[in-house]
This record gives structure tokens, sequence and C-alpha cells, in this order.
């Protein structure tokens, strides 16, 4: 290769990884999963810069030869079979960065898919997804899956900020997948065995009631902050999210239901609206529970900076009519709110328990066989 | 002369319309009817692809035109808007069409058919009519295919992979599980067998029916392709074959080899006749079969673009060997990476790391391709004809593809991207980008051949910019949706928050989808038109080397007069060998440089 053409190549590359660097790097959502999250978008780069290196060398070489070599008149092709050197030369250099690539996500890999935390000292939850809603069960206090203590909770994954997560997953009828984009989890979930997934969210997600935008803030952070919470049994509070079209100019938003409240293409605004008393009416200056400091007052709504937004969970495998919306929420939260949590649906299983004389849980005979009836590992002590 | 030619003994072509053209056994008419039928599928996968571009950039709004003439039938509700379910049929028959009945039928089926006797210098393939069962196979499959679009509650929509249990467990499941999966399966069934036949008939051709001097070193590139791609044909389909009968066992026969004991749909109690059998068996078995056919579906592409920029370049490819090399290394590692599609899948994580190791090596044979080309271009003479924008495009492209693959074979970044658009971008820049391309320059080379005339060079260049700039419109961007996490298979992302900012890039997808397709239609009048009343070709009107254009354009039935005798290499481009006429020296001009047959 001649010598300006090695250097024009050679600045290609530069600025080919320059250029990707710029355009590719806003594309990834954020990422909150601080176990191994990183990690994986890491690597994501790595493969980049290897990518866009080769990308530009041998586009920037096409391009070259294309200009360069075009067929003018009474100029001949030089005659020639290959040259064996440079053959092995670019057989030789590939396959040891294609070797290396392969090595550098091996430690990742085992540690996500294979180094699962204790469940004892984390968080488990059970996970049965179904067409098309997902299904939640939480141990209860004494620490065993399928037992008279657990909790249910449908479409709403409740996890502590800062703390493993770990999963026991297995489909109630086809196959799913179990897809959380902002804490890069994915793994399939299937009908007659159990696979499983972990993860640590480090950050919170909230909705910044002034300039009407997700924002994700450390447990200091979000302690220093006013956040009120969507409504749950039996606290009152404000209706949301909700979804519809938001003027950017005005900042008027019309809700979906409403004339104007869609756009053609479907792209949506999101919004919550205060709080409501039972007559449907704005209830202005009505108290909420809203977290702060590490305790949950109540404050007028007005008050609030902020309100607890939750993280969209997926399913990427194809599952059947409704696929598209079968859409759970993970609301990552204070270990405090998340106790308040779990103590609230306690409370509410109480009340049903002495309302109907048996526990919702046991209401439902069969639905517990689906639950229990699968395999016996899915269900048991923490292991 | 030889022995060889003694044998030899012409038929008498056909004078039947229904001998010519309907059971014909001759080889060109066979490729034909497989071109024929091929381009009806692709233009009806494009038209669903439109559909899915609609539906996808406004999400449940009428389609214009079509949604109103179609109220109520197919994928359409009654307001023309595409149903949940019809958009889940949509994808799978655009990815059953385009892979099944459109990409494989035209590089195996046409090109393989019209290229494969004339490159190895004989009269027809070794069983002919075994060939004209394969196409016999083939069109029922089609029909059958096509006609599950008007059964109750329309087609399959499982995915063109049909992951049971959602494709086992019948209309129950989801609307098309029932009649319409059935008949997906029979037809894949049928089109396994046309698939296993040709293969066989193809290795027997090349290895048995060679001219004389016509060594494995002498063979062109894209009959080297066609050897490999008829390996994995008739290794991997009776995989796939037995696969599709496991799977009509369970729905027809009560079997349940996929659906594991305590599986629940609406009802409390589980559905009867499940147990024992396991859904990640069907991956196994699917994915055995089915990454070989993503080398089915490039492999001879590769192939043609070897062909075609030699032919342009005027040179000879760089690194003969490397290249037969190459191929014979990707069908060697084909056949155990098919894992890499079941990373997310529940397998377990030990295998994940052999498959990903697996899986990072192919991509250096398919590497080593790239730079032979690019080497076969160094120094070169290159013509920009039609063809040759195609097999150049068809090179820049296949990059993009093959090094988009890397992050996918990455099992921890595969976390992330796994079913999202960025392996939409991927297979779309490998199978439109790659595989298209070099059909479109194969066709537009081969069409004197083919038809004895010349395909409009003005239309071919404004057909060829078009779907350049359409495509890489459509196709680069979903890159970034992938990287966003826009899944794939859902008929809007407008449910999400994470995606809701994404839907303009989906509008700017859907119209540069719009520009592609219409640019077809171009290509599609050219190649008709041409037929009728294109320039009327010369026999070797590129100036190329290999056997077919020593013969007459069109091709006369019995394909040569004389069984030639080869006495170089494909590729013999501004050698010495070259007799002074110009800058080529075909296969079969004696050496002392008395006959060049193509210069008269
Ligand atoms: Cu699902
Ligand atoms: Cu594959």
């Amino acid at each position: 290769m001649k010598k300006p053409g090695c250097r024009a190549l050679a600045a290609a590359a530069a600025a080919g990884v320059f250029l990707t660097g710029c355009t590719d790097m806003g594309w990834l959502p954020p990422n909150l999963n601080g176990a191994y999250g990183d990690t994986v978008d890491e690597l994501y780069y790595k493969i980049m810069v290897v990518v866009a290196v080769t990308f530009f060398l041998t586009e920037g070489l096409l391009i070259y030869s294309i200009v360069r070599f075009r067929a003018a008149s009474g100029r001949r092709a030089i005659y020639s079979h290959g040259s064996k050197k440079t053959e092995l030369l670019w057989s030789i250099v590939p396959g040891f960065i294609l070797l290396w690539l392969a090595l550098v996500q091996k430690d990742a890999w085992f540690h996500i898919k294979s180094e699962f935390p204790k469940e004892s000292e984390a968080v488990a939850v059970q996970v049965m997804p179904e067409q098309f809603a997902w299904n939640f069960r939480y141990p209860g206090a004494d620490g065993a899956f399928g037992t008279e203590d657990d909790l249910l909770e449908l479409n709403n994954l409740h996890v502590p900020v800062g703390k493993n997560v770990v999963t026991r997953m297995s489909s109630k009828d086809v196959i799913h997948s179990f897809f959380i984009p902002l804490l890069r989890v994915k793994q399939d979930v299937l009908p007659g065995m159990m696979t499983r997934a972990w993860f640590r969210a480090d950050k919170i997600a909230v909705w910044n009631l002034k300039t009407h935008k997700i924002e994700y803030l450390t447990l200091a952070d979000f302690d220093a902050r006013k956040v009120a919470f969507p409504a749950s049994t039996d606290r009152a509070g404000f209706v949301g999210p909700r979804y519809g079209v938001r003027n950017a100019a005005t900042g008027v938003f019309i809700p979906n239901d409403q004339p104007g409240g869609k756009r053609k293409n479907g792209a949506r605004d999101i919004d919550y609206e205060p709080p409501r008393d039972k007559e449907g009416g704005t209830a202005v200056g009505k108290k909420i529970p809203i977290a702060h400091r590490g305790k949950i007052e109540d404050r007028p709504w007005e008050e609030a900076e902020y309100v607890h937004h939750p993280l969209d969970l997926a399913c990427a495998e194809l599952c059947g009519l409704q696929h598209y919306r079968m859409r759970g929420m993970v609301w990552v939260e204070p270990e405090y709110l998340f106790r308040n949590w779990l103590e609230e649906r306690e409370r509410s299983r109480a009340q049903y328990l002495e309302e109907y004389g048996e526990s919702p849980f046991l209401a439902a005979p069969k639905w517990q066989k689906v639950w229990d009836g699968i395999h016996a590992e899915y269900n048991g002590a923490f292991r | 002369m030889s022995a060889y030619e003694h044998a030899e003994h012409i038929h008498a072509p056909p004078t039947t319309f229904f001998y010519k053209y309907v059971w014909s056994t001759d080889h060109k008419v066979i490729a034909k009817q497989y071109l024929f039928t091929a381009f009806f599928f692709l233009a009806l996968g494009g038209l669903l692809a439109m559909v899915i571009r609609w539906q996808l950039a406004y999400p449940f709004e009428p389609l214009p035109l079509i949604g109103s003439l179609l109220k109520n039938t197919f994928v359409f509700d009654s307001a023309g808007s595409v149903r949940p379910e019809g958009f889940n049929q949509l994808v799978t028959m655009h990815g059953t069409i385009m892979i099944f009945f459109v990409i494989i039928p035209i590089l195996v089926g046409a090109f393989g058919n019209f290229l494969i006797p004339l490159h190895v210098g004989a009269r027809d393939v070794a069983f002919p009519i075994l060939n004209a069962l394969s196409y016999w196979l083939f069109l029922p499959a089609g029909v059958i295919l096509f006609a599950s679009f008007f059964v109750h509650e329309g087609p399959a929509a499982a995915g063109w992979t049909a992951y049971p249990p959602l494709s086992d467990l019948g209309p129950a499941a989801t609307p098309g599980s029932g009649t319409g999966q059935v008949l997906w399966l029979v037809a894949i069934f049928l089109l396994g067998f046309s698939s296993i036949l040709g293969g066989l008939n193809f290795l027997t051709t090349i290895i048995k029916m060679r001219a004389p001097g016509l060594t494995w070193s002498r063979l062109p590139l894209v009959t080297w392709a066609q050897f490999v791609t008829a390996i994995f044909q008739t290794l991997a389909t009776p995989v796939l074959a037995s696969a599709t009968v496991m799977l009509l066992s369970d729905k027809l026969l009560g079997t349940s080899l996929f659906l594991p004991a305590g599986i629940h749909l609406t009802g409390d109690e589980p559905v009867a006749a499940t147990g024992g059998g396991h859904p990640l068996l069907w991956q196994h078995i699917f994915w055995f079969y089915s990454h070989p056919a993503v080398y089915i579906l490039i492999l001879p592409g590769m192939g043609i673009a070897s062909d075609l920029i030699a032919t342009f370049a005027r040179k000879p490819i760089f690194g003969y060997t490397a290249m037969v090399t190459s191929l014979v290394g990707i069908m060697g590692l084909g056949f155990i990476v098919w894992g890499h599609h079941m990373f997310m899948s529940g397998m377990s994580p030990a295998v994940g790391m052999a498959f990903m190791t697996s899986t990072m090596l192919i991509a250096l044979p398919s590497g080593v391709k790239v730079f032979n080309w690019l080497g076969t271009l160094w120094n070169s003479s290159i013509r920009f004809t039609v063809p040759m924008l195609h097999a150049l495009s068809f090179v820049a492209l296949f990059i993009i593809g093959g090094l988009s693959g890397i992050y996918m074979a990455a099992t921890p970044v595969d976390i992330f991207i796994h079913d999202t658009y960025y392996i939409v971008a991927h297979f779309h820049y490998v199978v439109f980008g790659g595989t298209l391309f070099a059909v479109f320059g194969g066709l537009t080379f081969w069409f004197p051949k083919m038809f004895g005339r010349e395909m409009n060079r003005k239309w071919g260049f404004v057909h060829w910019l078009l779907t350049f700039v359409g495509f890489n419109a459509a196709f680069f961007p979903m890159h970034f949706l992938g990287e966003a996490g826009h899944m794939r298979r859902i008929s809007t992302p407008t449910e999400y928050d994470f995606l809701g900012h994404l839907q303009p890039m989906n509008e700017w997808i859907s119209w540069s989808a719009f520009l592609l397709g219409a640019a077809q239609l171009i290509f599609l009048v050219n190649f008709f038109g041409s037929m009728g009343k294109g320039r009327k070709s010369e026999a070797n009107p590129w100036k190329s080397n290999t056997l077919e254009w020593s013969t007459a354009s069109p091709v006369p039935f019995h394909n040569f007069d004389r069984i030639p005798t080869v006495y170089r290499g494909p590729y013999e481009y501004s050698s010495s060998a070259a007799d002074g006429r110009g800058d080529w020296a075909p296969q079969d001009a004696p050496p002392d440089g008395r006959g060049h047959p193509a210069a008269h």
C-alpha cells in the first residue's frame, strides 16, 4: 500500500471513531443497574471501537479503490492473484482480535447469568408472566415461597434501591421474556422450567413536575427532595401517570381520551394529575403522602417537586395478541418506602381475610395450583 | 475427443407448451420458473413490509387505499387499520415469505439452476426429472402458504421461528395458531423436501459433470458457493423437516413433544395433553437448521459478488484459494453456532460461552472474503456497470451487516440488544443489503444470457441509486432503535416511556421504506419490459471468461454445441493469456490463442 493511502486511511479511521462516538453514544437508554449495567455498556463500547475502526478502514479502502481505480482509457488492471503474506496477515490479526473479544465477555457473562446473590441476602421475587400480564409473588415473612403468607402483586414490581434483587421465573402459558431496558436485564421465561435473573437498581426514577421530564436520582438526592408517590390501596393520592399531548409552547396537557390528545404517529407525553376528591374534582390543597428525608409526611400536593415514576418492564418475546402492550412497571424506591408498601399489602391481605374468611391467595386454589404445581425448584426456601 | 464427450447425447427440445414451460426438465426453464414464482412472493412480502411500516409509523391508523378496500379481511379491522394479531401475522408472513419463498428460491432455485450446468460445462443437471420435481414441490408449498391468508383467523402469527408453545397450542394461544400454523408447517415441510432434492442434484452435478479440464480450482466462485450451499441444504434441511413433522404431530395427533406439564391458558385448569415435552427442544432443532439457512441466504450472494467484481474490475480474484477455504470454513463453523440465537433462552451460560466463541470465529472467514474483494479492487480497472454497482453495494453493506453481528455474538451485550431492532437492522443488512443487492447484480448481469436481450442501463442505474439510498435510509436508523432498546415484533412502541421519543424515527424509517418499495417497481418494469423489447444481446456482452459466455445468448436448449474443454481458471483478466484482442481469456479458449470464441 502506498504511503498517502495509508495516511488517508488512518485519518479516516480516526475521524470514523470520533464520528461514531458523537452519533452513537446518545442512543443507549440510561443505565441504573449498579451491579453490572456499566459492564454491559462498556463491553458494548469496546466492540464499537473495534467495529468503528474496521468499518472505516474497509469502507475507506473500498471508496478509495472505487475512485482511484476507476477505468480510464488505456489503463489496464495489474494482473495478480494476490499475496499470501497479506492474506496471512489479514486472517491472523482479525482472528486474534475476535478471540480476544470473545474472551473479554467471559467474566461478565458468567457474573450476570450464573453468579446469583444469595436470596436470603437479597430481595427474592417470583415472576410468573401470562398472556398478557406480569404476576409477582413475594415470599412474606417466612422467607419461603409457596406458603400462606406470600404476597401477590400484578404488573407492579417493587424493589428497594441499592439492594440486589433475585427473580425465580416461570411462565404460565407461552414463552415471554423479562426485559427491563434501563436495568440491562433480559431473560426468557418459559413454561415448564425455571429461569433466574438478578440486578441492583442504584437510582430511582422520578417525574419532575416542573420540567415535565423523567430524572434518575441517587438515594441521597431522593431524600433531599419532596417526592409524591402514587396511590396504593388505603391511601389517597394522585392519579398517574397518564398519557396525552403536551403543547411544547404553552405547557398545556391534553389527555389521550380528549380531542387533540392523540398524535397521528402515536408519540405521547406523560403527565401526573393532582389528587382528586371523591366527586372527581381536583382537591387543591389536599394533603397527600410525600416522601422527604427518609419519612412519609402528609403535605399539600403543591409542595411536591417530584412524583415517583416507574421503569418500563417489557416482554421481549413474541407471545400473542397483546404482546406489544405487555407492559409492567418497576418501582425502584428507598428501603423505607419498599417496607411501607409491603406493610400496606400485608394490611390489605389481613383485611380481606377478615371480610371473606380466607386469604386472597388461598381464595383461588386453582390459581395456587398454577404457581405451585409445576416444578419443585420454583418454590421452597431461600437458596 | 474425450471419452466424456462421446457419452454425451443431445435430446431434441420439447415442442408442446406443457413440456416446454410447465413440466420442463430443462434447468434454464426451471430456473425461470423459480425466478418468476419468487418475484410474485417478493412483491407480496414487500407489500406486507409496507403495511408493517405503516402500522409502525402511524399505529392503528387506517391504512390509506388498501385498508379501506380490505376492511375486515386479512389483517385489517372494520376501520381498515391493522389489528394487533394482524401485525403478528404480518411479521410472521413477511419473514417466512422473504426467507423461504424469495431469497432461497432465487439464489438456489434460479441462479443455482441456471448457472451450475453452464459453469461446469454440462448440458443439464445430473437428475433433470428430480429437478423438475423440486420445483413442483416448491410451488404447492407456496400455494399452501399463500392460501393460509384466506383461512379462518388468518395465517400463522408465531413469528418465522414459530416458537412453541405459542405455535403449538392452537387458536387458544393466539389467532393464527390453528389452521394457519398447520398450513405454514405443511408448506415448510414440502419446501424442505424440495430443498433437499435440489441440494443433492447440485452436489452430484458439480462433483460428477465438470467438463474436461475443469478442475476444482478452476470452478467459478459462484459455483463453489452453490456447492457449499448445497451441502448445507442436504445436511441441515432434514432437521427442519423433522421439526415441522414433530410440531404437526403436537398439533394434530395430540402429542406434547414441545409442551411441558402444567400450561394454563385462559381457564383455571391446565391445558390437557401437555407434559413431557420441552419448548427449548424446538429452538435447538429449528436453529440447527436455520443458522445454516442464514448462510444459504448469503453464500450464493457472496459467490455472485465475487464473479461480478472480478469481471468488472478486469482482474483475477485476490486469493482464490482463501476465498474457497473461507467458504468451507463458514460451512464447518456454520454447523456449530446455532446456539447464539438462544443466549437469553434459559440455555446454560456455559453452553452460551462455547457458542459465543464459535460465533466470533465465524466472523473471520467472512472478514477474509471482504478483505479479498478489496484486494481484488486494488490496482484494478473498474467498469461501473449496473451489475457492478450492485456488487460494490453488496460489499459496502455486507461489511455493516457483518460487523453488527459481532455485538449480538457478545453474550453480555446481547442481553440488552437481543430481540430488539438491532437484530432487525443486522439481518436486513445481510439479507437485503447483502443478498438482494447481489441478486439484482446477478439478474442484471445474466439477463442477456437468460433472455438474449439487454436490460435498460439508464433505468437500471436509477433503480440501483434509489434502492441504495432508500435501503440505507430505512435500515441504518434501526441500529439506533435497537440501541435504544426498541423490541422487534411489537406493533407499536408508543406504549412504553423509554421508547416514546423514537416515534419520529419510526416515521422516517417508514417513508424511506416506502421509497425503497416504490423503487422496486422500476426494476420490475425494466425487467419485464426488456424481456420483450430490450436490445438483442451478443454472446458475451460483458467480456467475461466463464463458460456460459462462450455459448449463444440466450443459451440454446442443449447449452453447448460441443462440450467445452477448460484450459484455465475463471478470472484470468488482464493476463498474458489474453490474446491481444482484449483483456479477457475465456476458460475454454485454447492457450495457443487460436480461438477466442467470445469475440466472434
Ligand atoms: Cu409476553
Ligand atoms: Cu445464526
